[in-house]
């Protein structure tokens, strides 16, 4: 399965020649259209963002939702102080943080996308298509994958947040500790103690 | 075996392994890389877990009602703020903006006004200069405190005869009465109260 493409955060720049910080700016002046054009830009990425977060995906749309309404009701008080794809995956770094406090999402792994379930009769095919993996190919994914969101999932959330605003979604160190209210040492920090748990706890698949 | 190096080099790897140490930081994690097989070997397994992470938390599709459930939802936000009484902008001083509060509170603090004025004229006995002692009925008044600033005051619990209350008296520095007009009416209570004790004779009080 090709991976989806999402419009992904810059990892470069300077917030003042952001293009979405103005478009921020006319929302902040009243332009719905501006804001229509910031959520068709973002919104699948932070629903994933989110899914990666919580593992469910109606309460990963509904977070993502929440996000997007939280930056429209401040939008009057809006100041650009950083790109405005930090200030978005700030907010919805604090919902994912209160849903995992208020919520044990621990082993509430969904059947991941584009992997047929295994109650279901999916994957028969009428003809066989060499490009797809064969069912123990499969069925070996999922387990990886299952097992590595396990892992993800027993993270302390700041450091799993650290991680996958850093490696999954592409944001910088300096970035990271904005979303995270923090400094950058610390984002360092939390990414090093995060990166060595999962070298110890999947150390069969990374040597 | 890893030593002091090594460890300073570990917390840089995540970073280095995505390119994201400034040229400045990166330059002596490359040189250290260069001699240390074992901190090479943790850098492939920091690139070989960026390349799982990616394979494993594959990207969703949102459902096919996302986007008109999120547009439902901010109608609803727009009418809520369209309800709402238009303060925003004003914040903490939005109140002055009410056009039938202000004269309201106008009224309300001048009656407020003319009933403490009032009081004060009409209970003479709570002068925080004098209080009068009437111990016994038909006892000449005695003024108390006024030719003692330095004394504290006190409850006058002995005034609290019929139709008296007692109350403390509030500290005053020494004053010359007549140039508080706020005690203008106390002052003519020590006039009132000279005279009657230049009547009876008895000494000034103490």
């Amino acid at each position: 399965m090709s991976p989806k493409v999402l419009h992904r955060p810059p990892s470069e720049g300077s917030w003042d020649s952001d293009p979405d910080v103005e478009l921020m700016g006319r929302v902040r002046d009243g332009d719905g259209a501006a804001f229509r054009d910031l959520f068709t830009k973002y919104a699948d990425a932070v629903v994933n963002f989110a899914y990666r977060f919580v593992g469910n995906r109606d309460r990963a749309e509904e977070l993502a939702q929440e996000a997007f309404l939280q930056i429209y009701r401040a939008r009057q008080r809006y100041e650009a102080k950083a790109r405005f794809t930090t200030y978005l995956y700030r907010v919805a770094t604090n919902l994912c943080l209160n849903e995992l406090r208020r919520f044990d999402y621990q082993g509430r792994i969904e059947p991941l996308e584009g992997y047929p379930s295994e109650d279901r009769e999916e994957g028969t095919r009428e003809l066989p298509d060499e490009t797809l993996p064969t069912a123990e190919e499969h069925l070996a994914g999922l387990e990886t994958s299952a097992r590595i969101k396990k892992v993800l999932d027993r993270l302390p959330p700041k450091q799993k947040s650290a991680l996958l605003l850093s490696r999954v979604e592409g944001f910088s160190y300096q970035d990271v500790a904005i979303c995270l209210e923090t400094t950058e040492s610390a984002v360092k920090s939390l990414i090093f103690r995060a990166t060595q748990t999962l070298r110890e706890n999947l150390r069969d698949l990374i040597e | 075996m890893t030593t002091a190096a090594c460890e300073l080099v570990s917390q840089d790897l995540p970073a280095y392994a995505q390119r994201r140490l400034d040229p400045a930081v990166a330059a002596p994690v490359e040189r250290h890389l260069k001699t240390c097989s074992a901190c090479q070997k943790e850098l492939l397994e920091l690139e070989k877990l960026d390349q799982l992470l990616a394979e494993a938390l594959p990207a969703i599709t949102p459902s096919p009602t996302f986007a008109s459930t999120f547009a439902n939802r901010l109608a609803a936000e727009i009418v809520a703020e369209e309800e709402k009484p238009s303060v925003a902008g004003q914040g903490f001083l939005s109140w002055l903006f009410r056009p039938w509060l202000v004269p309201a509170v106008a009224v309300t603090a001048l009656i407020a006004i003319v009933v403490i004025s009032s009081r004060e004229a009409l209970r003479p006995e709570d002068s925080p200069v004098v209080a009068v002692d009437t111990g016994s009925k038909g006892a000449p008044p005695q003024r108390v405190a006024a030719q003692e600033p330095k004394e504290a005051p006190k409850a006058v619990a002995n005034a609290s005869g019929p139709g008296r209350e007692s109350g403390l008296l509030l500290p005053l520095p020494p004053a010359d009465l007549v140039s508080r007009p706020d005690l203008f009416i106390d002052y003519a209570i020590i006039e009132q109260l000279d005279l009657l004790e230049s009547d009876s004779g008895s000494g000034s009080a103490g």
